[in-house]
């Protein structure tokens, strides 16, 4: 087992605002090792991007209450002061952003902030980083990069911005690349691009990422380990392939079950997850999920699951109060088409009769 | 580029034409002194005060008038003379630049680096006591009168009738004899016009400031482990102060206009404003209208100015 | 341009200036002196009405023992010259300068207001002909100045033709001098002249009634014997030399002749650099010879410096300053009391020879009836009226026209005035109310106030102290009942558009009055209150009142004529006293000149017109 590159340890990140004290990230462990790749995976307001942010030390300014380490190559980022964690940023650890159109300073060319990059970190002539600039927009696939190094952020299309926004994180080759939301201000086939190229640049380079997203379709092709965060916790992390095939969190099953599948019946309708993310300030008690969880129990709103992993799965965590081979039966279920309000009653057959909830549908066939 | 730049040229052209006719209008329509009488002297008979309106031109119709005068304007930069004085307008005027040109360029200079610089701080230290004892105190220079502001700071530091006698006073611009001395005697004059100025742009560059600070690419400059000073000096700035430069361009033209009238009075500095003033008061139109053609071309050279500036400073501008 | 208009006057009779002179040698410390009395004596005889406060501090009017040559004066001016050509000057402050740059035939010594003096005529001009011929010789060897603004000038000297041409260019219209048909309309050839000029007005026309029969003497034919007007008149720049060669190519220039701007003078200062509303430069005349006229010439270098507009800290800097002097502004309200309290021995107050009075329409309603009118002067109160203006330091109420120090001053009534029922309406310096109710009701308004269509005009001025006057006053009109609209504007609207046009004129215009041209009774009360004068120029009307009073009218006509000082004093300070009875206008203020000065200036005061004498004022030290 290589041995992990970065480490997060039961990291809480709060703010305090007007209308109280936002739990943003409530606690999420997990750790990336050399050269994989994890992808974190949840809904606007799980508190992705703020983990992230954080690792950068990018929270700091916002008045933000942080708890818990980050332990990068052995040294604690939380702990850090900033004149540390400036030498990092950028260096060893570089982010790319959603939007690369507003992500790119609109008055300075491209080149220029090219060997911003660069000069920033690295003690060397204007000649010597401008050459590694048009160097970084080759790497990334952009034609006649001597030509376009002189052009301003507004003259490249959507794709072509998010490369040069690649270009610039790699400017002095990071061992962790932080992308947060790479993809999803661009269309479909320039997805498949960018997806392609992060994914050749890491095998050429050798760094980690991790992958901030919403979409599951994105984390399937390049990751090596998903995360699955709800309210700040991260709720179900496992390999990508366990992810896919066999899901333990209700939530997890809600996200897969979201998404059109080329093979699902036509006319079939998507079954979104109800409700709505919950308040980071006053958050639902118990199982943080529970409001939306088709397979709730009495006990499930008081006591709060701990992230833990499957019994004889030790690669595989997840954090309900769900037994495990219930669990399994479930998504087996749900594999097969059933629905969740079929499955229920699974759930209440285990246990004492519950009140019920309101259910998009009755199925007709159980199969079992 | 080049087609942008000519169109506004002729645009501006036209501008001088609506102007000087506008002020015709209003001299014509207005209640105002007559300048034959006043040129004819006292106890003038009707028969000569009729002589002299002849030979201003004031008998012939506004129409016949305005088009003569624009005529002379444009093809021989001839601007006439002035009533009262007798004196070509355009030598009067010319004499009267370079005292608004000191005002203008010393106090320009004062606000801009006065007033960014707070603006740019307190925008970084937002709701610190510092921000808000600047932006309370912008408040105060803004609504303060600048006749008053003058007389106050003449009464409290004028070397002749200031209670500290620091700086020259009134009417020590006109009796300099070298620029050392001249800019010493622009010293409160400097002050007082640029206080309320300063107070606007530094509120103004605050707010631009702040908007700034939220933009993506803030975070994007301080991801790649930029020093904080490196962001605020070479991103946020620089992104921050592109509108203010179109602020800049407006109030030099209306400053060159005459529009440090106020100013130029209290401390009598010998300016266009005070020109105009004076002009107003005793209907000298030909000096009235020799200053609004001045001044209108000021503002419509400085807007284009202003114009290519911007599109210097923000490429994306260049294309549409 | 916050000073009023001033207008400059008539002269005494030649004959009272021959005894004066004998007087005048011994100085008029007659006013220094009398720090209690309430009345002084000036150097004709004319008694003056003092008031203690005033004589508190009264202007020197000759240069001390221990004036010393040297030095640079500043002349510390709110607004600018009304003509910087010597020819068109008709205000009082512009006078300042031109009795120091110019040489007319005859001039003032700061202490002798009784007669003009013998200045650029070698000896005092003789009469013949029954009135009707005034010969005049001029003295040798005068030289110009180097031209305004530098070039060439004229190197030949002086002779009677150029001061023929300086008169004659007057009827130009580019030369808009304001006097030349007041006081040389007897003079003949004057309508020939003057239909010449409407033929050419570009080149001056011959005016066949002077005559220079050589290079050295001057002769006027009238047609009439005023003599003594036209010799008065010749004390005016008007008659200061200008040599036809040199000027004539600016005198053709369109719309005005730009004569002033290249000017060349021949008095002991000469102008060397004009800045419109900036700056005028004065120089010593290297071409003037010390000797040539009763001139001293101290300084030698004197700056007008133009366009402070804030009278108190003007005055301050004065008062606190080196080497400075006030130009066209007084020190009133505020900066009276200032200079009186701390810096006395600073300020000078001398008699303008002017007075101010608020004007009554008398061609329309409702004052074109007496008894309104009469209700109106008794209503008024003086003594507000003049605390706007700084009051008791700034002036004495005035009960008639004629101030103090001109003759007819006394045959007029004096300080008190005119007394008896006929001018009751006059004698009560703060008002009287119910004799003011008495006349309304005579007018017709049983309820001794004003009812029905009571709305009267007002023009004002629209900077103090002339709007705070206008304010009082309007204060105490409303109390008789009438609904006043006040309409204060710009300085030169006022008189412009407004109070010197017959057919605009409003039915009040309170900022108005009258500065001697002289200290002749002529002076005073001929223009301003004769109808020939509106009749004469309907658009530029001093006779704001419009008074058309047929006794008046040839009384006027007639005083004009008389020569001999006595009857010519009883003759005009009858007829004031008439207009008095009129109540046309009511008189409030004889106004005093207040002057400051720096501490180590020492000014010498020109009695004829209360201002700084150039000629005579020095510096301490040099």
């Amino acid at each position: 087992m290589s041995e992990a590159l970065l480490q997060v340890e039961d990291l809480k990140v709060r703010f305090s605002t007007e209308d109280g004290i936002v739990h943003a990230v409530d606690g999420i462990s997990y750790s990336v090792e050399i050269g994989k790749t994890i992808g974190i995976v949840g809904e606007s307001g799980s508190g992705k991007s703020v983990s992230s942010l954080t690792m950068l030390g990018l929270t700091r300014t916002q008045g933000a209450d942080i708890e818990g380490r980050i332990l990068f190559e052995g040294r604690d980022l939380v702990a850090l002061p900033d004149s540390e964690l400036r030498k990092i940023r950028g260096n060893d650890i570089a982010m790319i952003f959603q939007d690369p159109l507003s992500s790119l300073h609109p008055f300075y060319k491209v080149g220029a902030q090219l060997t911003e990059a660069v000069l920033t970190h690295r003690n060397v002539g204007k000649a010597a980083a401008r050459a590694r600039a048009v160097e970084l927009l080759e790497l990334v696939g952009i034609p006649d990069p001597s030509r376009r190094v002189d052009q301003f952020p507004h003259e490249f299309s959507g794709g072509m911005r998010q490369r040069v926004m690649i270009a610039m994180a790699l400017a002095n080759e990071p061992r962790l690349l932080i992308a947060d939301e790479p993809t999803t201000a661009l269309d479909v086939t320039v997805q498949a691009q960018i997806l392609a190229l992060l994914n050749d640049l890491q095998s050429r380079l050798g760094m980690a990422i991790i992958i901030i997203t919403h979409d599951l379709g994105v984390v399937a092709e390049i990751t090596d380990e998903i995360a699955v965060m709800y309210a700040g916790r991260i709720v179900e992390r496992a390999p990508t392939d366990a992810i896919f095939s066999a899901p333990q969190h209700p939530y997890t099953w809600g996200l897969l079950k979201s998404i059109p599948r080329l093979d699902s019946p036509r006319g079939e309708e998507l079954v979104p997850i109800s409700g709505r993310p919950p308040s980071l300030i006053k958050r639902p008690s118990g199982c943080h999920f529970h409001p939306r969880c088709p397979y709730v129990r009495d006990e499930h709103r008081k006591i709060d699951p701990k992230l833990e992993p499957v019994p004889g799965d030790e690669g595989h965590s997840v954090a309900c109060l769900l037994p495990a081979e219930l669990r399994t039966r479930i998504w087996r279920g749900l594999e097969q088409g059933e629905t969740s309000a079929t499955l229920r009653h699974l759930v209440v057959e285990e246990a004492q009769p519950v009140r019920a909830h309101a259910t998009p549908r009755v199925p007709e066939d159980v199969p079992e | 580029m080049f087609q942008y730049i000519v169109r506004r040229i002729l645009w501006g052209i036209a501008m001088l034409f609506i102007v000087s006719a506008v002020v015709f209008l209003i001299f014509y329509i207005l209640p105002s002194a007559d300048p034959a009488v006043l040129r004819a002297g006292r106890n003038a008979g009707p028969a000569q005060i009729a002589q002299i309106r002849h030979s201003l031109g004031l008998d012939q119709p506004v129409w016949r008038q305005y088009l003569n005068y624009m005529g002379q304007v444009f093809l021989h930069f001839n601007f006439g003379y002035s009533y009262q004085y007798n004196v070509p307008v355009r030598q009067l005027i010319l004499n009267r630049l370079p005292a608004t040109i000191w005002l203008t360029v010393g106090a320009v200079i004062i606000w801009l680096s006065v007033g960014l610089t707070i603006g740019i701080v307190s925008a970084i230290r937002r709701r610190s006591i510092l921000d808000r004892t600047t932006m309370t105190g912008s408040l105060a220079l803004i609504s303060a009168p600048v006749f008053w502001l003058g007389l106050v700071s003449l009464y409290l530091f004028a070397d002749d009738i200031g209670v500290w006698k620091i700086f020259p006073g009134q009417g020590a611009f006109a009796a300099a004899s070298n620029p050392l001395q001249k800019a010493e005697a622009m010293i409160l004059p400097w002050l007082v016009l640029a206080a309320a100025t300063s107070a606007i742009y530094a509120r103004y560059m605050r707010a631009s400031m702040i908007d700034t600070m939220s933009e993506d690419y803030i975070r994007t400059a301080r991801a790649k482990g930029l020093p904080e000073r490196t962001v605020i000096r070479r991103h946020m700035v620089r992104s921050a102060i592109t509108p203010i430069v179109t602020l800049i361009g407006l109030d030099v033209g209306t400053l060159l206009a005459g529009n440090a009238i106020l100013t130029e009075t209290v401390f009598n500095i010998p300016g266009v404003g005070r020109l105009l003033y004076n002009a107003i008061g005793v209907s000298d139109l030909t000096v009235i209208q020799g200053i609004t053609l001045f001044g209108a071309f000021f503002i419509v050279f400085f807007n284009l100015v202003v114009d290519i500036a911007y599109a210097y400073l923000d490429p994306r501008v260049r294309y549409s | 341009m916050r000073s009023r208009s001033r207008l400059l006057g008539v002269l005494l009779p030649g004959l009272l200036a021959m005894a004066s002179l004998g007087v005048a040698a011994c100085g008029s410390s007659s006013k220094s002196s009398s720090a209690s009395s309430a009345t002084s004596t000036n150097s004709s005889g004319q008694s003056a009405a003092v008031s203690n406060e005033q004589a508190k501090f009264p202007p020197v009017v000759t240069a001390p023992s221990t004036a010393v040559k040297g030095g640079t004066l500043t002349v510390i001016a709110n607004g600018d010259v009304d003509y910087i050509d010597p020819g068109a000057a008709y205000y009082q402050p512009t006078y300042m300068i031109d009795l120091a740059a110019d040489s007319p035939l005859m001039g003032w010594p700061p202490n002798d207001t009784a007669a003009p003096v013998p200045l650029l005529a070698s000896g005092q001009p003789v009469v013949s002909n029954g009135g009707k011929t005034i010969t005049f010789h001029i003295k040798p060897n005068v030289h110009y100045s180097p031209p305004t603004g530098g070039g060439t000038g004229w190197t030949k000297p002086v002779v009677s033709q150029d001061v023929k041409y300086a008169i004659e260019r007057g009827l130009l219209p580019g030369v808009p001098n304001g006097y030349v048909t007041l006081y040389f309309s007897d003079v003949n050839g004057l309508a020939a002249a003057q239909a010449a000029v409407k033929k050419d007005p570009k080149v001056a026309p011959n005016w066949s009634g002077i005559t220079t029969p050589n290079s050295s003497t001057i002769v006027f034919n009238l047609s009439k014997p005023s003599s003594i007007g036209v010799i008065d008149a010749l004390s005016l720049p008007l008659s200061s030399p200008v040599p036809q060669a040199y000027a004539a190519k600016y005198d053709s220039q369109t719309p005005s002749s730009t004569y002033g701007q290249h000017q060349i003078d021949v008095g002991p200062y000469y102008i060397s650099a004009y800045s419109p509303g900036k700056q005028i430069t004065m120089l010593r005349n290297p071409n003037w010879t010390p000797g040539e006229d009763f001139r001293a010439a101290y300084l030698d270098k004197i700056i007008v410096q133009e366009g402070f507009s804030d009278e108190n800290s003007a005055v301050q800097k004065i008062l606190t300053g080196t080497s400075m002097v006030n130009f066209d502004f007084d020190a009133t309200g505020e900066a009276l009391k200032l200079a009186a309290t701390q810096y006395p021995h600073q300020l000078t107050l001398t008699p303008s020879g002017g007075n101010r009075y608020v004007a009554l329409n008398t061609q329309k309603p409702p004052f074109n009836n007496i008894n309104v009118r009469k209700a109106v002067n008794a209503v008024t109160d003086k003594v507000a009226l003049l605390a706007t203006r700084g009051g008791p330091l700034s002036g004495i109420v005035a009960t008639h026209y004629i101030p103090p120090g001109i003759p007819g001053f006394q045959q007029a009534g004096g300080a008190a005035g005119p007394t008896g029922v006929a001018y009751n309406f006059n004698q009560y310096p703060t008002g009287n109310m119910t004799l003011a109710e008495s006349y309304m009701k005579k007018a017709g308004y049983s309820s001794g106030k004003c009812t029905g269509n009571c709305t009267i005009t007002m023009v004002s001025d629209n900077t103090p102290p002339g709007s705070n006057t206008a304010q009082v006053l309007k204060t105490q009109l409303t109390a008789l009942g009438f609904n006043v609209q006040l309409h204060p504007v710009e300085h030169a609207t006022m008189y412009t558009k407004f109070c010197s046009v017959v057919a605009n004129e409003p039915n009040i215009c309170p900022n108005v009055g009258w500065v001697k041209d002289f200290n002749d009774g002529q002076a005073m009360i001929d223009v301003p209150f004769n109808y020939a004068t509106t009749q004469g120029s309907p658009t530029n009307n001093s006779n704001w009142p419009q008074l058309n009073d047929p006794a008046v009218n040839n009384a006027l006509a007639a005083a004009k004529l008389i020569t001999d000082p006595t009857a010519r004093a009883a003759a005009y300070g009858k007829i004031d006293d008439m207009i008095v009875a009129t109540a046309a206008a009511i008189p409030w203020d004889w106004d005093y000149e207040t002057n400051v000065a720096s501490s180590n200036v020492l000014p010498v005061i020109n009695e004829f017109n209360g201002l700084t004498d150039l000629a005579f004022t020095s510096i301490k030290g040099g």
